[in-house]
Order: C-alpha cells, then sequence, then structure tokens
C-alpha cells in the first residue's frame, strides 16, 4: 500500500468527466525521497582530497559517501577539522553483513555537524579477514561503537584501545548479527545459557509454524478443555468499547 | 609510614544505584577512583537481531523494552525512521498526538531521574514526590493506550486511536497541578545546602570532551551546547510549537539538574500548546492497510531528541516488508562512555552521584 | 525578634508544627490499596491479557478464523485450528489458543481484526497472571471465553 511517492490523501479524484487529451506517457513526478539535498561536504572532499570518496548517493534528505578503508582516516581528520565540514559528532558507526558480496562488512559512520547542522553518512566495505582503521584518534566516542560492531559482526579495528567484546559475554563464540548466525543461536555452544537446561522445564512452542495437532494436544493432554464449551455461557461485555477500534476515517 | 595498596572491586551488577544491572570495575586508591571499567550487557536481548525476521509492523513492542522509562520516544523513533525510509505522511492531528505522549513521557522519566538521583544521593523525600506525580502520568497514559510502561501507543502512519473522552480536561489539570509541584522540588533542592555539596564540580564534563565522546542530550546542554534536535532538525510538529532549550554552562551535575528541571517545564509548555492547537476532527492514520514496500536497498537514519539525548534508528531495506538490518542507536550506550573520564579522580561517593546524573537506563544501552 | 524565638523554644513550636503534621495525616482518607482484596479501578482502556468473545445477541462465536491476529502477533503466541464450515462457505473455529507465557500484551493482535465494531479478540482487564506451571498459562479456548481460573489461597 504505501508506495514511494506518497500520495497524496483520498478524496482528492482527477476529473473523470474531460477525457485526456492524448495518451501522453505518464510522466512520474520525481520522487520526493530522492531530492538532491545540499551539503557542502562533498564539495570540499573533492576539491581538497581529490578521488578518496565516491559521487554522494542521496535519499530520503540523507547524503550518502563511500569511501576505502584506506583512505578513511584521512577523510574522517579532514571531515572533523575543516572548518567548512565540521563535523564534531560521531552520532552512530554499526556495520551490515552482507554475505554474498565480495567484501562482507558495509560499515556506515553518521556524521554529525553542530555548527553547519549537516548530516553525512560515510560508507566503507570490508571484507572478513580484513580490518579498518578505528576512528578513536579523531572520535574517541567510536570507542564502544567500534567495540560493539567488533562483538556483534566480528569487524577488526586496527589501533582501537582494547577491542573486547561489549554486550555478549566474554566467552561467546560467533557473532550474532551475522547472517549466518540463527536466530536461536548455536546450541551446542551455549549450553550454559539455555534457560530450559537451568530450570529444567521444556519450552512448549506453539507458534503458528509448530500449530495444528501438537499445540492442541499438548493443551487437550494437559487440560482437556479444547474446543467450544458446552453452553455458551453469559459473559458480560467489557465496559470499554472504543479499545482503538475507531480507528482514522 | 602508611603506604596505601590500589585496590580493585566491582560495583554492581545488582547495586541498587546503578539503575540496572550496570557493573563498574572500579580501582580504588584508598577513597580516590584511579580508574574504572564499565561493564555492559547483562540486559542484552538481541532486540537487533530479532528485528530483522520480523515485518516493520511487529517490531514497535521491542522498542519499549529498549528505553522502558521513555518508552514512548522509543517507539517515535522507531516508527519516524519507517515512515521516513518508505515516504509516509503522518495526519496532522496524529502528530500532536504523539508529541502530547512523548512530551509527557519526557517529565515522567526526568521525574524518575529526580527521585533516583536524589535518592542515590540521600534526599529521600522528592523520591516519593517525584513519583506521586509520575504515577498520575501513568494514569493519563493508561487512559490513552491501556498500557502503563510499555505503551505500544503508535502505528506505523499514525495512532491507532483519539484522546478518549475527558483526557483533555484530566491531562490540563494535571499539567496545571506540575506547575505547582515543579516549585516544591526546586523549594527542596535547588539551594539545599547538601544538594549543592554533593552535586556541584561532580562529574565535570566540558563540551569539548561531550563532543568527542558523543554525548548527546541533557548532559550536552549543561556544557553549554545548544543542541536539541526538536529545534535542529525538527520533526513531527515542534516547528510549530514554541519553546525554549534550557541550557547552562555549568558542566557539573548541578548544572544538569538545572537543565532538566528546565526542561520539564518546557514540556509542560509545549504539552499546553499542543492541546490548545490540536485540531479536533481529522484522520489518525495516514496510510490503509499494513503491507510496507519500502525502496531496495536504501538506509535512512533518523533521530529524535529523547530525555536521554540523541536516540536514532537506521534501517537498511532490502526492498521487502522487513528491515535487512534495523539498529538503535541509544544515548544511554553513548553517554555511558562519559562515565570513566568523569569517575576517574574523584570520590568513591560521587561515583553514584555520576551514575544518577548521567541518566542511564541499561536496558536502553543494551538492547 | 528575640523574644519571640523565645516564647516559641519555651512552648515547644516546633514540635507542635510537626506534631500538627502528623496529626493532620492521620484524618487524611488511607491511599493504600489492601490488593488481594481491593483493586484499583482500571480505564476502560486497559490491556490485560487478550481473550475471545461472543456476539452479545446471539452469543455465537464472532471469531470468523481468519488468522489476521495470528499474523500479526510479534510473539507469534496465538495458534488457531480452523475447518471448513459444513455449508461450505466459511470457516468454523476448532481450536484457538494463546500462550500467555509469550504474550507482551502489545495490542497488536485486535487491530486487524475484521468484526467490527466488536472485535472477536479484545484486551480484557486480567492481569494475574501466575501459575505453577509453563502450561498454567498456555490459555485454551474455554479459558479465552470465561477467562482463567485464578486459585486464591486463603492461607
Ligand atoms: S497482545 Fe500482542 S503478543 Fe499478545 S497475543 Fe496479541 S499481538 Fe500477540
Ligand atoms: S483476527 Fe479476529 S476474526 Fe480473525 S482469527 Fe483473529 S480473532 Fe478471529
Amino acid at each position: 500500500m504505501p508506495t514511494d511517492d506518497t500520495k497524496p490523501p483520498a478524496g482528492t479524484p482527477p476529473p473523470r468527466e474531460t477525457p485526456p487529451p492524448a495518451p501522453k506517457p505518464p510522466v512520474k513526478p520525481p520522487d520526493p525521497l530522492l531530492a538532491v539535498v545540499s551539503c557542502p561536504a562533498p564539495d570540499r572532499l573533492r576539491e581538497v582530497l581529490p578521488g578518496r570518496v565516491s559521487e554522494p548517493h542521496f535519499f530520503a534528505g540523507e547524503v550518502t559517501l563511500t569511501v576505502a578503508p584506506d583512505h578513511l582516516l584521512e577523510v574522517c581528520q579532514f571531515l572533523r577539522h575543516d572548518p567548512a565540514c565540521s563535523f564534531e559528532l560521531l552520532a552512530d558507526l554499526t556495520g551490515t553483513d552482507f554475505p554474498d558480496e565480495e567484501k562482507r562488512f558495509r560499515v556506515v559512520y553518521h556524521l554529525a555537524s553542530l555548527r553547519n547542522g549537516q548530516r553525512l553518512r560515510l560508507r566503507t566495505q570490508v571484507g572478513q579477514e580484513e580490518s579498518l582503521p578505528s576512528v578513536t584518534p579523531v572520535w574517541p566516542g567510536a570507542n564502544w561503537f567500534e567495540r560493539e560492531a567488533f562483538d556483534l559482526l566480528g569487524i577488526q579495528f586496527d589501533g582501537h584501545p582494547r577491542l573486547v567484546r561489549i554486550l555478549m559475554p566474554d566467552d561467546w563464540v560467533g557473532h550474532p548479527l551475522r547472517k549466518d548466525y540463527p536466530l536461536p543461536g548455536y546450541p551446542e555452544h551455549h549450553l550454559r545459557y539455555r534457560t530450559a537446561d537451568i530450570t529444567r522445564r521444556s519450552y512448549v512452542d506453539i507458534s503458528w509454524k509448530a500449530t495444528g495437532e501438537r499445540a492442541a494436544d499438548i493443551v487437550k493432554k494437559y487440560k482437556g478443555n479444547v474446543g467450544a464449551p458446552e453452553s455458551a455461557p453469559h459473559v458480560p461485555m467489557p465496559v470499554d468499547d472504543t479499545n482503538g477500534q475507531e480507528t482514522g476515517s | 609510614m602508611f603506604r596505601t595498596q590500589e585496590m580493585e572491586i566491582n560495583m554492581g551488577p545488582q547495586h541498587p544505584s546503578t539503575h540496572g544491572v550496570l557493573r563498574l570495575k572500579l580501582r580504588l586508591d584508598g577513597e580516590r577512583v584511579v580508574d574504572s571499567w564499565p561493564v555492559i550487557g547483562y540486559l542484552h536481548r538481541g532486540i537487533e537481531k530479532l528485528s530483522e525476521s520480523k515485518e516493520f509492523i511487529k517490531i514497535t513492542p521491542f522498542t519499549d523494552r529498549m528505553d522502558y522509562v521513555c518508552a514512548m520516544s522509543g517507539n517515535l523513533a522507531y516508527l519516524g525512521a519507517v515512515e521516513k525510509l518508505c515516504g509516509i505522511k503522518v495526519p496532522e492531528k496524529a502528530a500532536y498526538i504523539r508529541v502530547i505522549m512523548v512530551e509527557l513521557n519526557r517529565i515522567a522519566s526526568h521525574l524518575l531521574w529526580l527521585g533516583t538521583h536524589a535518592l542515590d544521593i540521600g534526599a529521600m523525600s522528592i523520591f516519593l514526590y517525584g513519583f506521586r506525580e509520575r504515577e498520575m502520568i501513568l494514569d493519563l497514559f493508561e487512559a490513552y493506550c491501556g498500557a502503563r510502561l510499555t505503551y505500544n501507543a503508535f502505528r506505523i502512519s499514525g495512532v491507532p486511536a483519539d484522546l478518549p473522552p475527558g483526557w483533555k480536561e484530566e491531562c490540563t489539570g494535571f499539567l496545571k497541578l506540575f506547575r505547582q509541584r515543579h516549585r516544591e522540588y526546586e523549594q527542596i533542592l535547588t539551594a539545599n545546602r547538601i544538594w549543592l555539596k554533593r552535586t556541584k564540580d561532580v562529574g565535570y564534563m566540558d563540551a569539548e570532551h561531550c563532543l568527542a565522546l558523543s554525548v548527546t542530550g541533557p548532559v550536552l546542554r549543561a556544557a553549554g551546547v545548544a543542541r536539541d534536535l526538536r529545534k535542529d532538525e525538527p520533526y513531527a510538529i515542534y516547528d510549530q510549537l514554541d519553546f525554549d532549550i534550557p541550557v547552562d554552562d555549568g558542566c557539573d551535575t548541578y548544572a544538569r539538574y538545572i537543565v532538566r528541571m528546565a526542561e520539564m517545564l518546557q514540556s509542560v509548555h509545549m504539552v499546553e500548546q499542543c492541546l490548545e492547537k490540536m485540531p479536533s476532527e481529522g484522520p489518525l492514520m495516514g496510510m490503509k492497510g499494513r503491507r510496507m514496500k519500502p525502496r531496495k536497498d536504501e538506509e535512512i537514519y533518523f533521530a529524535i531528541e529523547g530525555p536521554r539525548g540523541e536516540q536514532g534508528v537506521y534501517l537498511i531495506s532490502d526492498g521487502t516488508d522487513r528491515p535487512y538490518r534495523c539498529k538503535f542507536r541509544n544515548s544511554s550506550f553513548a553517554n555511558l562512555q562519559a562515565l570513566a573520564p568523569m569517575v576517574q579522580g574523584g570520590l568513591v561517593a560521587d561515583v553514584v552521584a555520576i551514575i544518577g546524573t548521567l541518566d542511564i537506563v541499561l536496558g536502553d544501552s543494551d538492547r | 525578634m528575640k523574644l519571640t524565638r523565645f516564647i516559641q523554644k519555651l512552648i515547644l513550636w516546633e514540635l507542635l508544627v510537626g506534631m500538627m503534621v502528623v496529626i493532620r495525616n492521620q484524618f487524611r482518607p488511607k491511599v493504600t490499596v489492601q490488593y488481594p482484596k481491593e483493586r484499583i479501578p482500571l480505564r476502560p482502556r486497559f490491556r490485560g491479557v487478550p481473550r475471545l468473545r461472543y456476539d452479545p445477541k446471539t452469543m455465537e462465536e464472532l471469531c470468523i478464523s481468519c488468522l489476521l491476529c495470528e499474523q500479526i502477533c510479534p510473539d507469534d503466541c496465538i495458534a488457531i485450528k480452523w475447518e471448513k464450515a459444513p455449508s461450505g462457505k466459511g470457516r468454523v473455529l476448532k481450536d484457538f489458543i494463546i500462550d500467555y507465557q509469550r504474550c507482551c500484551l502489545c495490542g497488536l493482535c485486535v487491530d486487524p481484526c475484521p468484526t467490527k465494531p466488536l472485535t472477536a479478540i479484545y484486551m480484557s482487564h486480567d492481569y494475574e497472571l501466575a501459575g505453577s506451571d509453563r502450561l498454567d498459562l498456555v490459555a485454551g479456548r474455554t479459558d479465552l471465553h470465561e477467562g482463567r481460573t485464578v486459585t486464591i489461597y486463603d492461607k
């Protein structure tokens, strides 16, 4: 239902009486999400450090630049200290796993400039065996973000003060946010952390993927009350009424 | 001659003043903190991993469970990101309702901070007062969306229900009462000599260091930087509201107290304006149906000003109705980095004050 | 000034003020709620555990087994079994199970339910969720219609 172009709300249909004069090819209005926004950083980079970053990509009012890992630190230093860019704040640093691509991890740096009111996203690709230079010399706040990216994705950062796990336990095996890491985890690796083994109670899965006979049987065996009650009893209706039903118009 | 020996102790994870399960390894030289190493992750629930396997619409309840003190902000940040990714417009009335809820929740969050922070330092009564008013806000939320802590009060492209009858009056009454009560808190604390001694020049961090460490929110504003995303990058309907950004240049715990107290009053002011300006009629949802179809291979970052700082959501879409990657940039996580430099060289007793002043929620930082 | 201070000290004025506060509070209505005996009144929109309801007029099953609630539930805690209706049109509900252990009381399942204006599934006002076994909290259809039986401990 929601498409990329923001449709005007219903209620303004085009007048049907006048037939269109000629079968014009439908000219799609330019997507507002792809509009070009003004940002001084790409131009400044082109002037001072030519060839280091890609052409800017615009989406939803955001600017994305792609940079090779070799030039990353240089570009970051420039963006941090150049008066026209002056990105003082590293708002976020994170990575994503693309297992099908040659260089597996995409790492993004969300920069914000308080002086100029700008935002910029730097993007770089790094393979599984390679490592990225740490940006902690430029923004010391990258410390924990890089630790998090190392912990959850296994990206190595060179020059980081102490690259150890931050969210997962120290003896955890594997990096959970990789796409080949199964959602429930590797049971054989993490026996210590399985609550079912600790509490010695098995978990009843009634999720719809496992539904059908099994879920019903479990409940029937235990309670014997599956199925409709004998006679429909008088159930007092709850007082409310609205409970979120009269939504919208 | 006496010789001091450095000692390493653990504070937490089950310490009442760590506001959750934060473990702090402290190296002490007598009463002085030589070094510290925060250990987090005890509340890690893998929300980002889980989100990758769910549809956009199903992720909202998880965002409640990250920053459970201000769940409305979490909802708004996530939904704002989805709406930005798919280019969905939110009807005006829904945007007003969202802002009312978020600002009320900011008051509730700051009240919880005030109560627990003061309790850690030793002021017991303000804790009870703060919770008394917070309870009223939770009652308002219960009347609106039915939940008191994990609200899930908004949906993609709007809000599910209108304000119930009588809610506006109840809210106006509360705001009037709150202004009085706010004066009461200030009487108790602002000029209190013990409070001043425990907070002045404790946890000093200036603007340059705050920015270098990615610290945002009231901590940054208390260092003299007027950074507020509601003004700098207005989302929802904040550009139609009239409000100030409280700034203080004390850079210490007391300045953060001043800033947060002033922010509560600003929020009251904003809610009053919203109640007045809100259109009485209008649609509540911007789209029909539940199917989302974002553009393929695009990424967006959307940030709002939560009560603790910049609360961002980074989404990558692969053209389906599930996010390929969903990363939550939570302010507690970034702000916690400032803990180690702040406590260094200070007294052990001040560690408690500094944890309080950073206003961390461990569910927020651990995800 | 000094005289007033002296008189105040003589008649233990501060103590009196303190006692006045105590005495005043003796006559305020109690705010403590004796929980199992009394309960706080809930707001009409309060979201307790989800339950099913009949059509209030005909006392028939409202749910038409459209499975929308099952699909939207973020925690996969609803399981529905249905059969083709004997008349050949529509479905007949066989089983409806909600696992209250997993339910996060989010209320999303009520949104898409098509039996408007009264949704078949609704957020009830039951909030006492405790059991001595995990299966205690798996609610079958009877439980969903009549509410879970809560064991009340006298002692
Ligand atoms: S309230 Fe939420 S978690 Fe519970 S059954 Fe409904 S959709 Fe599922
Ligand atoms: S959405 Fe409503 S009608 Fe459809 S299966 Fe669920 S309870 Fe029944």
